[in-house]
């Protein structure tokens, strides 16, 4: 990076002002000298403001407003822009960066007033250039990173040096010099790239390359097989019983089809087969039937159950039925001597009276006595027609009984005759039968039974084959399938596995290359700067006494005087900041030569050193010295200068010089003007 | 003889008639044999009882009009006989007494006049202590048992016993 150019507008002590600055490889320093108050730090302040809007510096004075302004009259609401103006080249390539902020005046009711930033932050724009020297706008949001690659801002500390504060010491004791040297050197990059290999770097190539690995469950895909194994034998079993079921068939269709023929071949005897089996079943059936007959036919003609029953009730009814009894007795019944209310026991109490009722004397063995025990019979209880009227009664009913048991007789009888005759009938016309049948010994009815069982179980054995090749089967390949492509997926991701883990061998591979490149760049750098420091300390101090330690660490500087640490004066704490920044830049232009191994990342970068009053706590000698040793170290330096240092480093300086302005003013302002030196 | 209150004992030929037809734990007793026509013969008997098959006799020989009026008890052969408990003749004795008043009413060789007979039949009522009833219903019993076994002995077959319960039920109705 080299400094081509600042133009200041409204800023603090500048009107209009612009200057530039050498870029010459021989003559690589600028002076900007002047008495004090005069501008030099505002100047420098101004390249911070311009570059990082830095105005942390301004903190007792914060108005940026061009002091002439601010103290002339100012109308109210006026408004002022105030902007610094940077050009600069980087990497080849040129840049324009304006950095402005507008500000209005403000008046109260007494008439006081105040100028105030109408936008609290400044705009900043940048131009840069092609090669072939066309501009082109940089976005606003990529700013900030295009000036970060220019000069990060944490280098600025350094290469705007404050040689008045000796600003170096204050930031050298904090961590921003580690992060400094870190920058210059991207050893931030490194780290941040070893990270990115680093195991266990949540969201890093090694941590992405983790999380791409799939399960391979081994356990898994043994199951799988395993299932693929039964599935694929339980298939060859099924086909295997399908062809045996098939051969089954076959034969069971064809030994039906036989028997079928056979027995369309025997039609008629199966006819009489079928007759001959439907006989002996009725023959069988009708003896049951006959011996039942036979059995109660029998048992009808007991007369177990009374006189009224059984061949004693029908022939007693018979007899009854011959005997003609009611006409035969007829006159009975109206026997002249029966009297209807008289009973054998009112006679013989007649007798035992001895006098009869008409009168007459009852002796025994006279006619009346004979007459009343004659009549006697004819009386109640031995009323002879009334007996008889009651044993007519009595036969009667029983020709009822005798009637039921005869029909049940009857039927019987008829039907054990008609049974037996059925059973001589039967019994000829299967004898018949058999005579005709007689050398057949085939049983046709066998036959049909047996074909009709064959083709059931042909047509049972064949709907099991076609379930087994429609269903079973083509569902056991597709679980095969599926089966297979889940095992092929968890082989592939072994396979993938297998791969990433190459991959984190070459990650780790990387990983281990890129940290000891590190570590032996870190160790080479320190070795590098902790020389360069001290050889240009020596240099400037002109002596090499004190010995400048540096913490590999932090990379801070302690200086040390035969093994002990000491105190450094003001000054030489001036000169050994100066020998850091020096040794700074020295880092930055030889980055390639450091540290071993080089690569992309320690392409020389060339920093210019803008110092502001640096010799200000040197002697004559010391800043002779100084004179002598930093153009060496820098490809542009840009020094302001109180005018006494500037007389006494003029000399030394000279021959190094390109481009020197006086910083002067005159009665009418106090406004600063650049006004170039002739040397 | 009180039969109504003692064991009768039937000998002889009737005896083994009585044994023939009647079911009976006797082991000595003759078989009545009925083949079915084409199987083996079988042994059958008809009455439950001998009182049964003595009673059926009275009835068969009144309707036949046959008695054996002439028989001597004490010619027949004693060693066939058919013993019927009392317990048996008190069970039947209304039958008894029925029958037996038929046969006083209808039978032709009483000799006696209607009057007679009625007041015989329903008066003289036997108590079993009177072995001339008893010989009576003998009589009638005795001669229907040689009609059953006459008729039932030449049954050999279940076609020739269709064929006597056919013409039984015949004459019972009256139309042979």
């Amino acid at each position: 990076m080299k400094i081509k150019s600042i133009e200041l507008k409204n800023f603090r002590q500048f009107g209009e002002q612009r200057i530039d600055f050498s870029g010459s490889e021989d003559k690589k320093v600028t002076i900007i000298h002047g008495k004090t108050h005069i501008g030099k730090t505002t100047l420098v302040k101004a390249f911070l403001w311009c570059l990082y809007k830095d105005d942390d510096s301004f903190k007792t004075d914060p108005i940026l407003v061009n002091k002439d302004i601010e103290d002339g009259y100012v109308p109210a609401n006026k408004t002022i822009v105030v902007s610094v103006a940077i050009d600069l080249e980087h990497n080849g390539f040129g840049y324009s960066i304006k950095t402005e902020q507008t500000f209005q005046y403000y008046k109260n009711e007494n008439g006081d007033g105040a100028f105030s930033p109408i936008m609290k932050d400044p705009n900043r724009y940048m131009m840069k250039m092609t090669p072939d020297g066309d501009p082109e706008p940089v976005p606003p949001e990529n700013v900030d990173k295009e000036i970060e690659d220019i000069l990060p801002r944490n280098l600025k500390n350094y290469f705007f040096y404050d040689g008045e504060n000796n600003k170096i010491d204050d930031v050298a004791e904090k961590s921003s010099l580690q992060d400094a040297v870190r920058n210059i050197m991207n050893l931030n990059i490194r780290e941040e790239l070893i990270r990115y290999f680093a195991p266990n770097s949540s969201g890093r190539v090694y941590d992405r390359f983790e999380s791409l690995k799939q399960s391979t469950d081994q356990e898994q895909s043994d199951s799988y097989q395993s299932e693929i194994d039964r599935l694929t034998k339980e298939n060859e079993n099924q086909v295997s019983n399908n062809d045996g079921l098939k051969k089954d068939i076959e034969t069971l269709r064809s030994e039906a089809k036989t028997l079928e023929e056979q027995i369309e071949a025997n039609a008629d005897a199966e006819k009489l087969q079928k007759q001959y089996l439907d006989e002996v079943r009725e023959l069988d059936e009708t003896k049951v039937f006959r011996d039942g007959c036979f059995e109660k036919l029998i048992e009808s003609f007991d007369s177990a159950g009374g006189a009224r029953s059984g061949l004693a009730g029908l022939f007693q009814s018979l007899a009854y039925k011959d005997s003609n009894l009611l006409t035969e007795f007829a006159d009975i019944k109206t026997n002249s001597r029966a009297y209807e209310h008289q009973s054998e026991d009112s006679v013989d109490e007649i007798i035992k009276k001895g006098e009869c009722i008409c009168g007459a004397k009852v002796i025994e063995g006279n006619e009346c006595y004979k007459h009343l025990i004659a009549a006697k019979d004819y009386l109640f209880p031995r009323d002879f027609s009334a007996s008889l009227n009651a044993f007519n009664k009595v036969l009667v009913e029983e020709k009822d009984a005798s009637d039921a048991s005869a029909s049940n007789i009857e039927r019987f009888a008829i039907d054990l005759k008609k049974s037996v005759k059925r059973i001589d009938e039967l019994s000829d016309s299967i004898a018949g039968i058999s005579k005709t049948l007689q050398g057949f010994h085939g049983d046709v009815g066998a036959w049909k039974k047996e074909a009709h069982e064959k083709r059931e179980t042909a047509d049972t054995e064949a709907a099991r084959v076609s379930y087994s090749e429609s269903t079973i089967i083509p569902g056991n390949e597709s679980k095969i399938s599926d089966l297979k492509s889940k095992k092929e997926k968890l082989s592939a991701a072994s396979e993938k596995n297998n791969k990433l883990d190459q991959y984190l061998a070459y990650v780790n591979a990387v990983e281990d290359i890129a940290t000891k490149r590190l570590e032996s760049k870190k160790t080479g750098i320190a070795q590098a700067l902790e020389k360069q420091v001290n050889d240009l300390f020596h240099a400037i101090v002109g002596s090499s006494k004190t010995e400048l330690r540096l913490n590999p660490k932090n990379y801070n500087v302690e200086p040390y005087q035969s093994g002990k640490k000491i105190t450094l004066s003001t000054g030489q704490k001036t000169m050994k900041n100066l020998a850091f920044v020096g040794g700074l830049i020295y880092l930055a232009k030889n980055k390639d030569k450091i540290g071993g191994d080089n690569d992309e990342l320690d392409a020389p970068d060339d920093y210019p050193l803008v110092m502001d009053a640096p010799f200000s706590n040197l002697s004559k000698d010391d800043i002779h010295r100084a004179c002598t040793e930093l153009p060496k170290y820098c490809s542009q330096l840009i020094i302001t200068l109180l005018d006494k240092d500037f007389d006494l480093s003029i000399g030394t300086l000279k021959p190094y010089i390109n481009k020197s302005y006086s910083l002067t003013t005159d009665d009418t302002s106090t406004n600063s003007a650049f006004e170039e030196d002739r040397l | 003889m009180n039969f109504f209150n003692e064991d009768v004992s039937i000998y002889g030929e009737y005896a083994r008639i009585i044994k023939k037809y009647s079911k009976t734990s006797d082991t000595d007793g003759e078989e009545w044999k009925i083949s079915n026509g084409i199987d083996n013969a079988e042994s059958v008997k008809i009455f439950s009882s001998y009182i049964d098959c003595l009673y059926a006799g009275a009835a068969i020989g009144l309707a036949n009009h046959k008695k054996i009026s002439d028989s001597d008890p004490s010619s027949l052969d004693r060693k066939k006989k058919a013993n019927i408990l009392q317990s048996a003749w008190k069970n039947r004795r209304k039958d008894f007494l029925h029958l037996y008043s038929l046969m006083v009413l209808t039978d032709p060789d009483l000799g006696m006049d209607k009057d007679q007979r009625v007041k015989k039949a329903f008066s003289d009522v036997p108590d079993g202590t009177s072995d001339h009833e008893f010989a009576f219903f003998l009589q009638y019993a005795y001669g229907g048992l040689e009609e059953m076994d006459k008729e039932l002995s030449g049954i050999r077959n279940y076609k020739e016993l269709s064929d006597y319960a056919c013409r039984t039920i015949l004459r019972y109705k009256g139309e042979e």
